[in-house]
């Protein structure tokens, strides 16, 4: 696989204290690679942290959420010509390194999505956040028959089947049931372990348990009942 | 509670899913906001199913009649969604707004950066001229 091929997108929501130590990173340990920062609309200086210190960057004038991000990220993949996209968060969790074995499992076994998990091979803890995670990877167990063990990892390589799909189609969030849905129309998804590091500045969105819980009942929905009434775009 | 009633009440409950279920499959809607009417599709159901169920609620909220209640409940329903749908519009105008104003921003932005490389280029233009006429100018020394 040609690493001229592969993009990577970061998104980024208020991630003033975070993103020049990210980008930075990437800049100079991954000179090899393509990114593309896209600034959700922050209402805090990422924007002109990005502008000042010439980052490639997309800047929504509006914020439209994660999945508004990334479909803009996917849409810059496409439009040039990239083949590959890995998305990584803005706030540092993620460690570039792991991206060429993204790929490299990609070419060796042709799967259409790469997950960077924390649990593939190491044990998943406890917690309720963790509980969530179960619950969701049970979910998809029991309507594809398949285990994904770090279903909300943020960490994804994408091949130029799934650009397309995550950058035009409504139902395409980069969320769980969609791996729930693309598995059942007979996608390939595969997991490798890496190691993510926690978060030094800012909040997670999932603190929050009014949003945890719609987050979850958006997800059980979605797996049990929305998946079966889709289309099923077939490979 | 009549047979007319729930035999509307699993009419309005099939058609009201069938039709979100449709949206849904033809990517007119996302899923997130078909949420609610499967709920709404859901609770119709069981009411027309359970009368048991609805007699019961009508005992518990001492009203007359449970076609009133279920009047009620369905009102109730429409209001909040009235009030989330009409939030939500406020939200998308005020998104519209701030979208507008920024690409009136950016285009003016670009238009004069566009204005200031034009004007560069003239000036260097007129430069060029002005000493190719002064080379001409000069006598031929012999």
């Amino acid at each position: 696989m040609s690493i001229e091929k592969i993009l990577i997108i970061i998104p980024a929501y208020n991630e003033a204290e975070n993103i020049e130590r990210v980008v930075d990173n990437l800049i100079t340990k991954y000179p090899e690679y393509d990114y593309v920062v896209i600034n959700d609309g922050s209402s805090d200086d990422t924007r002109k942290i990005c502008a000042c210190r010439g980052y490639n960057f997309l800047d929504l004038p509006v914020n439209v959420g994660l999945s508004g991000a990334i479909k803009a990220g996917m849409r810059y993949a496409n439009y040039y010509g990239y083949d590959y996209v890995v998305q990584i968060d803005g706030d540092g969790q993620h460690d570039p390194k792991y991206i060429a074995a993204m790929a490299g499992l990609m070419e060796e076994v042709d799967c259409d999505i790469v997950i960077g998990s924390r649990f593939k091979t190491e044990k998943k803890p406890g917690g309720l956040r963790m509980l969530g995670s179960r619950i969701i990877s049970g979910a998809i167990h029991m309507t594809t028959g398949r285990k994904i063990q770090d279903v909300t990892s943020g960490m994804r390589l994408f091949n130029k089947r799934m650009i397309k799909r995550f950058g035009y189609d409504i139902h395409y969030s980069p969320e769980p049931d969609t791996l729930a849905y693309l598995l059942n129309c007979g996608f390939h998804i595969e997991e490798i372990q890496v190691q993510m590091h926690d978060r030094t500045a800012g909040t997670s969105i999932y603190k929050n348990p009014l949003a945890s819980a719609r987050y979850m009942l958006q997800m059980m929905f979605s797996i049990f009942l929305f998946q079966w009434v889709r289309k099923k775009n077939e490979t | 509670m009549s047979r007319v009633l729930r035999i509307m009440l699993l009419i309005a409950a099939v058609f009201s899913a069938w039709w979100i279920l449709l949206k849904i499959r033809k990517c007119k809607v996302k899923m997130e906001d078909a949420i609610f009417w499967v709920c709404f599709a859901a609770i119709l159901l069981i009411m027309g199913i359970c009368p048991e169920f609805t007699y019961w609620l009508t005992g518990v909220f001492q009203m007359q009649s449970p076609a009133n209640l279920i009047f009620l409940i369905i009102i109730f329903l429409l209001i909040e969604k009235v009030f989330t749908l009409s939030i939500i519009t406020s939200q998308l105008e005020d998104k519209v707004t701030v979208l507008s104003a920024e690409v009136a921003l950016r285009s003016h932005a670009d238009e004069q950066v566009s204005k200031e490389e034009e004007q560069q280029i003239k000036s260097m233009d007129a430069k060029s001229t002005e000493t190719a006429v002064s080379e001409n100018d000069q006598p031929h020394k012999s």
